[in-house]
């Protein structure tokens, strides 16, 4: 219990000096909101006057302290560029990468873990080594590259979805999924191929351990040895790549987003890195690294609960 | 085993299935003639006309607000929510008269005291310089009754006119950027942020009224997602395309062709070795071929210039594309007399997001080598050139092409003033400041239009920047709409656009 | 059967990888033309015997820029990938091998850098110091420092209570030398496969980052680069998509190959 109160400690210090640091990074590069919202009609009067506007001109710290205990009241500011609340813009946004991610999530679990049972049921047959080629091939397309080459396909030839066309969730929700589920696949495609390698070796690794031979004298037939012992075992690792992928796709997704115009956090996140509009950015990044921390965490807790060993480590 | 097989084939079709039910129910923008979508590569900055600034934003808000006086297509200023106006033989006033029953959005009529509102809230100095910086000049604004009104200049101006296309906006409305009403056409209904704009006809516009009932804009930031978007079917307008992209385009298409009004060159910091030397510039000058850089980045297509000005400004405009012929062993010459027998390294910064100025750079990166000189292109974000670019002068030299915010000579020419405060190249030309106040100060027609073409002429001469193009504009529309016209002035009249008779 | 299947995937790695490297010389000794030399009459030219690949939409021959492109992609990675096993073994095997207060210090930096989405490190970092072939290989090379250091940490903690750690240190080896000398070899099968993913991942990354406008500077290329340029053309012109990618793609299953090969071998 100590431990893990430390644990959950660190992550609170690290998402602290993860604010500190993208604070200090917009302080170092070039441009502010205020040059950003004059553009080519910046003179160093106005940039001057719109500064003590917004207020960007009061020390670095009070401006960093001002920022965060606002935020740790749960108050995320308001937007430079848009004048709206960053709480009101996010939450417009977020169920739009979250519908994305999600839908991504369970394209991965339900293709990877068939397929990469199927693949050690077959080891070393021609469907094994469909498979694993496939996979490779999979790995070694870009995101970006593999999100045209679905437009393509789906988009412009079969016609399944208007590219560009994005309807958002607050007009037509059968439209919006529809529309979804061509980026998730995108997003989807390597994470499947990683996952059934992943999922594959763990399996064999299984197969020649103690517990599966006395499995297999107790009188199980193969099939029972695998769901009701080997899988457990195998998944460990999975699970934990599961947990890994899931913030990965969000910070992933700003590419996915770019590619079928989507207006979600990845875009969002984009554009206000360069209006220099920070409370937007320290807002989206704190939100995914909470994620990352907060999943790292979780994959701990797991081990810890699995593995009685690492409790006295 | 076999169970286990089926089991895993049947997850595999599953999702398969998922996937392909989606097939087919894709839906066709735009069949309805009434309405229709376009896209624009960027947000908007603001609803508010008057603190909005950005050129892509101000093109969308022509459509919702007004002035006393608007541009038409031909680049004349048309009385608008003025029904009249009568300039002051000294051009220090000008009288307006109020255009009867013109009506806001919201349904309330256009007052004077509204006019005087907006007039007085873009000339307001309580934060600086005005919203809208002609308006230094304004000394008062005047209604003497209901329905005239009076402003009247502290120095004549008699291009003044061409800054009271400013918006008329009503009192009572607080926040403009939260609730925009204004005259136009169209009444604003909607704006989510990075996704879309909507607009409406406005039924009660004054003149002739819009054709198309709804309007969506919808943000497309990625050049790549714009032929995609266009090509599957989901915007049915977009203008200013590359003809590259215009290349991609399927037959579903008109493409509208015009130029960019704006003036694309390498613009050299006067003040950075070794562009100080005026014989430096000009062997650049020399250099540069531009036909060449036409046909590699644009097919041939766009408009080659001389100086700080293009063709749209007619009598102003003198042309100047041929003072420098493509001649290397002249540039070469020009460079050893300057003291760079072997040529120098410099470097090129070009905001990423604008493909085609980042093509321009490339073709002369290859040009200059003929020369010697090495050009080094580096990408930087647009923040960033802002800031560092254009704000702090902090740069050799950039590919950008500067537009104009109004069709008066000064738009483009002021800032070569030696003191000017968006002079970013620092050209510093004592007869350039002398021909400029000239120019500025003669209220003879004649005379003011050859002391702008004195302007231009010394811009070339000197070499201030090596003028490359005003650049070719593709505008796509869908076959089922008609009548886009182009404006010498960056605009989108949507009022204009209808659908095709069928 | 196992056995032949294990050798298969190395050969067809290694020979990918092989051609790969000669693409990388010959890029760098002499490619057939100027890469970045324009040719009007050449744009959008289709493959023909003088130009293998064709020409690009400034008339460039495109075999000539995807040789230039293989070797810019190739540093960009091996940097890349450098700096991250570098500083992820010394970072890792530090803590891993003491752990304690400096292991938490560490570890705490570590989950740091690890939190902030990769793109947007990159974005900061390229903002501060420039855009640049070598300081997009600095951005990605923080950007990998992190799951190296895990890496490096957990084998290391592993490895140092086994008993030839014991016996080196019994017979007074510095820690130093127990670190780099002993355990370092034997921690070496792992950290090298994974070294051989992280080159593909760096591959992949630098694609993103080109498709954002940050990565090598035009008119220089490199795969990724080539490949967002291409984009705009892919509806009349996919060759000049085509090419590009299928390299990119045989270098990262080459590379992939290799790996498991190395792995399914130690």
């Amino acid at each position: 219990m100590k431990q893990l109160l430390k644990k959950f400690a660190s992550m609170l210090i690290t998402l602290l000096i993860v604010s500190f640091l993208v604070f200090l990074a917009f302080d170092l590069i070039p441009g502010d909101a205020a040059t950003s919202k004059l553009g080519t009609q910046a003179t160093p009067e106005r940039v001057e006057a719109l500064r003590e506007q917004m207020g960007l001109n009061r020390p670095f710290f009070v401006r960093y302290f001002d920022w965060l205990f606002s935020f740790l009241r749960g108050d995320m500011g308001d937007s430079y560029s848009y004048g709206k609340s960053v709480s009101s813009m996010l939450a417009g946004k977020l169920p739009i990468t979250v519908t994305m991610v999600l839908m991504a999530f369970v394209l991965i679990v339900l293709v990877s873990i068939p397929v990469g049972i199927l693949a050690t049921r077959y080891q070393g047959k021609f469907l094994d080594r469909a498979i694993q080629v496939i996979n490779q091939l999979f790995m070694a397309i870009p995101p970006f590259f593999s999100g045209i080459i679905i437009t393509l396909i789906f988009g412009v030839a079969l016609r399944a979805f208007t590219p560009g066309g994005f309807v958002s969730y607050t007009k037509d929700v059968g439209k919006f999924i529809n529309y979804m589920i061509f980026p998730a696949i995108a997003i989807a495609i390597p994470k499947v191929a990683m996952c059934v390698k992943l999922l594959r070796t763990s399996i064999l690794e299984q197969w020649p351990q103690d517990y599966v031979r006395t499995a297999y004298s107790r009188g199980n037939r193969t099939m029972q040895v695998l769901y009701r012992h080997v899988l457990k075992n195998a998944m460990i690792p999975v699970i934990t790549f599961f947990g890994m992928t899931l913030s990965d796709m969000v910070a992933g997704s700003i590419i996915i987003e770019q590619v079928f115009n989507i207006p979600g956090i990845g875009r969002i996140l984009l554009t206000s890195i360069s209006n220099r509009d920070y409370p937007v950015v320290e807002a989206i990044i704190m939100l995914i690294a909470f994620l990352v921390v907060f999943i790292n965490f979780l994959v701990d807790v797991l081990y810890r609960i699995i593995d009685p060993r690492m409790r006295e480590n | 085993m076999k169970r286990l097989k089926k089991f895993a084939f049947a997850v595999v079709l599953t999702t398969l299935t998922i996937a392909l039910s989606a097939c087919g129910s894709g839906d066709k923008k735009g069949t309805a003639s009434s309405s229709i979508t376009i896209g624009i590569p960027q947000d908007l900055d603001s609803l508010d006309p008057h603190t909005a600034v950005a050129a892509g934003t101000k093109e969308i808000l022509f459509n919702i607000y007004e002035g006393l006086v608007k541009p038409d297509s031909e680049g004349n200023l048309v009385p608008a929510v003025a029904s009249e106006v009568v300039p002051g033989a000294d051009g220090k006033t000008y009288t307006f008269t109020l255009r009867e029953g013109v009506k806001f959005h919201d349904g309330s009529t256009v007052t004077v005291e509204d006019v005087k509102y907006s007039l007085d809230r873009c000339a307001d100095t309580t934060a600086g310089d005005p919203l809208v910086p002609a308006f230094s000049n304004i000394e008062s604004v005047e209604t003497p009754d209901d329905k005239t009104i009076v402003v009247t200049l502290v120095q004549p101006d008699t291009e003044f006119l061409a800054n009271m296309t400013t918006a008329i906006v009503p009192k009572s409305v607080e926040d403009l950027n939260e609730h925009p009403v204004g005259t136009g056409p169209y009444k604003y209904v909607s704006w989510v942020p990075q996704e879309e704009v909507i607009l409406e006809k406005n039924e009660n516009y004054w003149g002739e009224p819009a054709y198309i009932d709804d309007v969506t804009i919808r943000i497309v930031a990625d050049a790549d997602a714009i032929v995609t978007g266009l090509n599957g079917g989901s915007i049915d307008f977009f203008a200013r395309l590359s003809s590259d992209q215009v290349s991609q385009l399927s037959d579903d298409y008109q493409i509208y062709e015009g130029t960019m009004n704006l003036v694309q060159a390498l613009y050299l910091n006067n003040k950075v070795e070794p562009f100080t030397d005026e014989r430096v510039r000009q062997a650049l000058c020399y250099a540069t071929d531009v036909p060449e850089v036409l046909d590699l980045t644009s097919d041939g297509k766009g408009s080659p210039i001389g100086s700080s000005m293009f063709p749209a400004f007619g009598k102003y405009y003198t042309d100047l594309s041929g003072a420098y012929p493509t001649d290397i062993e002249k540039a070469k010459q020009l460079l050893a007399e300057a003291g760079y027998p072997d040529g120098f390294t410099f470097t090129i910064t070009v905001p990423s997001n604008y493909q085609p100025h980042i093509d321009t750079a490339q073709v002369l990166v290859e040009q200059y080598k003929k020369i010697g000189v090495t050009a080094n292109i580096e990408l930087i974000e647009w923040d960033s050139w802002l800031s560092d670019v254009y704000s702090a002068r902090n740069f050799t030299s950039t590919v950008i092409g500067v537009d104009a915010s109004n069709l008066t000579p000064g738009a483009l020419l002021s800032r070569f003033q030696s003191e000017a405060g968006n002079n970013f190249i620092n050209y510093s030309n004592a007869d350039y400041d002398a021909a400029y106040a000239e120019a500025v100060a003669t209220t003879d027609d004649a005379a003011k239009t050859e002391a702008y073409k004195k302007c231009q002429q010394i811009l070339s001469d000197t070499a201030a920047n090596v003028y490359i193009q005003d650049m070719a504009e593709f505008v796509a529309m869908n076959k089922k709409y008609t009548g886009y016209v182009f404006y010498p002035l960056y605009v989108q009249d949507l009022a204009k656009i209808k659908p095709v008779e069928q | 059967m196992k056995k032949k299947r294990k050798s298969l995937n190395f050969i067809i790695g290694a020979v990918l990888v092989g051609l790969m490297l000669i693409m990388v010389v010959w890029g760098w000794i002499k490619t057939p033309y100027d890469p970045n030399a324009m040719n009007t009459a050449l744009k959008f030219a289709r493959p023909s015997l003088a130009h293998p690949f064709g020409c690009d939409n400034f008339g460039r021959d495109v075999f000539s820029r995807i040789l230039q492109g293989v070797g810019n992609t190739f540093i960009v990675s091996v940097g890349t990938v450098a700096i991250g096993t570098i500083v992820g073994i010394l970072l890792g095997g530090l803590c891993g091998y003491y752990g304690g207060w400096l292991d938490e210090i560490i570890m705490r930096c570590n989950d740091v850098i690890f939190a902030f989405p990769s793109i947007f490190m990159a974005l900061i970092v390229i903002s501060l110091i420039g855009p640049g072939k070598y300081q997009v290989i600095l951005a990605l090379g923080i950007a990998f420092v992190p799951s190296f250091a895990r890496l490096v940490r957990s084998e290391f903690m592993k490895q140092k209570n086994r008993d030839y750690c014991l016996a080196a240190e019994l017979m007074g080896a510095s820690s130093l030398r127990i670190m780099f000398v002993h355990i370092l070899p034997n921690a070496f099968p792992v950290i090298l496969s994974s070294v051989i993913i992280g080159f593909n991942n760096a591959v992949i990354a630098e694609a993103g980052l080109s498709y954002l406008g940050i990565g090598v500077q035009p008119p220089e290329a490199s795969l990724g680069a080539m490949l967002s340029d291409a984009q705009t053309f892919l509806y009349k012109d996919p060759l000049l998509c085509i090419f590009p990618g299928v390299v990119m793609a045989l270098m990262i299953l080459g590379f992939a190959l290799l790996a498991d090969g190395v792995s399914e071998d130690k």
